[in-house]
């Protein structure tokens, strides 16, 4: 088969091209080193929070309990206040970093079967603490509808009518406090930095590695094999696919290199392996998709190296790939969503803080495969011009 | 006449207004070596890039090997071995490793594939230097893998695209032997090139391109006979009036011209050696001193000059 031919010297090719190790392995190793270390003070994160917990309920008082426990009280100073417009008002006067109000009725509310929300209230200015508050929040009202579900099956008594005492007991005595720790914790671990910047730069270097695949076709014309290539008994589409084989494999590898080196090297966690491997792929192909929109309307490997890097510095300010995207103003964090760097970041980020699987990053990896079937699409529609003489 | 091997039926290419191919028509039959012959621009590129099916033509047929180019692309382009005329090779690629991957596009493996690795190195005589990247390849050396490179599936025919272009003579020359060593083994060879000399060396019947269009083809004898059997005296004078020279030859009974250039006076006539007292003579009458006088044979360069009123290499 032409494409594997094809796509075996490719790969011969580029291991032997050392820019293509620097750009695909040593370069992104670096610099998530470099910035991970130049971090590391913030993994020291210290932040205070308001409670106020106007329900008053036995499932409340589980709240601010989970609030006061070992790991979560190395990181947040918490003080407690009657109201929730007190807790505003120290939030806007930036006594305390964010505050979480439990609003009345809330026990009420888990134990008839609703789901009641736990208030966030987050200074601009503080959106890292707002950040973890909001997972704190999220977390608690998951794991007490899951432990409400669970007694009311024990206890037979339908979907209404479980008593909030008996949801707290087993709250107090379950899950909820290791899990809404893990979550919390997840974003501000000691390796935080890593856990970030590891997948930030491998995403950004990997838009570089996978540019390739179309320069490569800008130089076999301008080296004269691509018409040697023509004039092979195969069809022109084998040259095509053998391109896109070896991209992608090269993709793959550079990413699962940046993953095995930051988790051994730095102790990044990089979260569930099976929902790693897809985002890698979803990314991968991204990638390829929107650097092979730029190789194609190219007219040179000049200008397309250019415009590659002027397209790929924008994704990533945009994206998020140089500066944590939560710490940045509301425009940027939705800007943020036109991108598929953004969106495989944000996948990358939510399965180490949320501890989730594949299916918890089924949107993140739909939108960056979308990204990339359309993008790869309108490439090869355009391909043919780059395969006549 | 055997079956040919590469049959050309009223090719034609444009590009916009620009006729490139304008109905260009020939065949080739097994084992016969064809010279496509034509200045910069004449249209041999395009003719072949079509016949390789490398562009699409705009009207015509080719057929290689019985195989038609348009409906059965992939089996006529088995047949053929293409030379093209820049290096089409991979600098960071050893000469066999090049040779080994050009070699598996069509379809040979294994042993096979590694005997005929070996034995086309031998024939441009690279075998020595097969484990070396092509980048330290000087560019005769380039040139002779370039066109091992076509010769790895033993083509039933050969396609080179002017492959001494920009080449040294030494490098020339053991591309020309290349060549005809090929043609000697049977295999058909379609040769483009502006060098009168090539073509006269290493085709059996040659084509002459001009604008586009094939305007004549025959072997080296039938497109010479198409000027006549007249001989070119190349005079060279050291000094003297050559107009006057050229006004007095022109009486002469056989001079069919006489035309002054730089070197001296050239004249097309019959019997060409039988002339030469008279001419002196003449030269001497005008005052102009001979430092030589050459009588050439008809070439393919006088053809083309006769034909289109220009020089191959204008």
């Amino acid at each position: 088969m032409g494409a594997l031919t094809i796509a075996a010297k490719d790969l011969r090719l580029r291991i032997r091209d050392k820019s293509a190790w620097i750009i695909a392995v040593v370069a992104p190793f670096a610099l998530a080193a470099i910035i991970s270390f130049a971090f590391k003070g913030e993994d020291d994160f210290h932040t205070t929070m308001v409670v106020a917990d106007e329900d008053q309920s036995e499932i409340s008082k589980v709240f601010a309990s989970v609030l006061a426990t070992p790991d979560l009280k190395k990181i947040i100073k918490l003080r407690i206040v009657e109201s929730a417009d007190e807790a505003e008002r120290l939030t806007e006067t930036e006594a305390v970093a964010a505050g979480l109000v439990v609003p009345k009725g809330f026990g009420e509310a888990i134990a008839n079967g609703g789901s009641p929300q736990i208030i966030v209230i987050q200074h601009p200015n503080s959106a890292v603490a707002g950040s973890i508050a909001q997972n704190i929040a999220r977390r608690f009202a998951a794991e007490t509808d899951s432990v409400r579900l669970s007694v009311a099956t024990a206890i037979s008594a339908g979907a209404g009518g479980v008593p909030p005492d008996e949801i707290a007991r087993r709250a107090a005595q379950g899950s909820i406090p290791t899990s809404v720790q893990e979550g919390a914790l997840g974003t501000l671990g000691q390796n935080s930095s890593s856990n970030y910047f590891g997948p930030a730069m491998a995403i950004f270097f990997v838009f570089f590695t996978v540019s390739f695949g179309g320069l490569s076709l800008l130089q076999e014309r301008r080296l004269g094999t691509m018409q040697r290539l023509i004039a092979a008994p195969m069809a022109r589409g084998q040259i095509i696919l053998g391109k896109i084989i070896s991209t992608f494999i090269i993709g793959v590898v550079s990413l699962s290199i940046m993953v095995a080196s930051t988790s051994l090297l730095l102790g990044s966690n990089w979260g569930n392996p099976l929902a790693v491997a897809a985002l890698i792929l979803a990314t991968v192909l991204a990638a390829m998709g929107i650097m092979s929109v730029v190789a194609v309307f190219s007219t040179s490997e000049e200008r397309a190296g250019a415009l590659s890097s002027i397209v790929v510095l924008a994704l990533s300010l945009l994206g998020g790939n140089f500066i944590p995207i939560s710490q940045a103003p509301k425009i940027f964090r939705t800007l943020a969503l036109f991108t598929p760097n953004g969106w495989a970041l944000r996948g990358f980020t939510d399965l180490v803080a949320d501890g989730g699987g594949i299916a918890s990053v089924s949107t993140h990896l739909m939108v960056i495969v979308g990204f990339g079937l359309v993008t790869g699409l309108i490439a090869l529609s355009q391909t043919r011009k780059l395969l006549v003489r | 006449m055997s079956e040919p091997i590469l049959s050309v039926e009223k090719v034609s290419k444009s590009y916009g207004d620009l006729a490139a191919v304008d109905g260009v028509s020939f065949t080739i039959p097994e084992g016969e070596s064809y010279g496509l012959l034509g200045p910069n621009g004449a249209g041999k590129t395009t003719t072949i890039s079509m016949i390789c099916g490398l562009l699409k033509m705009d009207s015509g047929e080719v057929n290689v090997a019985g195989q038609s180019m348009s409906a059965h692309p992939v089996e006529a382009k088995s047949a053929i071995g293409y030379v093209p005329q820049e290096v089409a090779l991979y600098q960071d690629l050893t000469g066999r490793e090049n040779l080994r991957f050009w070699g598996k596009l069509y379809r040979l493996r294994g042993k096979e594939l590694n005997s005929r690795v070996d034995e086309v190195l031998n024939i441009v005589g690279l075998t020595d230097r097969a484990k070396d990247k092509v980048s330290q390849y000087s560019g005769g050396m380039q040139r002779r893998l370039n066109i091992a490179a076509g010769l790895l599936h033993r083509p039933r025919l050969l396609v080179l695209d002017e492959p001494t272009v920009g080449v040294d003579p030494q490098s020339r020359n053991a591309i020309l032997e290349s060549v005809e060593s090929l043609k000697a083994a049977g295999t058909a060879i379609l040769y483009t090139t502006h060098y009168m000399e090539e073509a006269e060396r290493l085709c059996d019947r040659v084509g002459i391109i001009d604008l586009g269009r094939l305007i004549a083809e025959g072997t080296r004898r039938e497109l010479v006979t198409t000027i006549g059997e007249k001989d070119r005296i190349q005079l060279t004078a050291l000094s003297g009036e050559t107009t006057i020279f050229a006004d007095l030859v022109r009486s002469i009974p056989g001079v069919a011209q006489a035309t002054v250039n730089d070197e001296g006076v050239e004249l097309l006539c019959t019997e060409g050696r039988k002339l030469l007292p008279k001419i002196l003579e003449a030269a001497d009458k005008a005052g102009v001193a001979v430092a030589s006088v050459e009588v050439l044979e008809p070439d393919l360069e006088a053809v083309f000059l006769h034909l289109t009123g220009k020089a191959l290499r204008d």
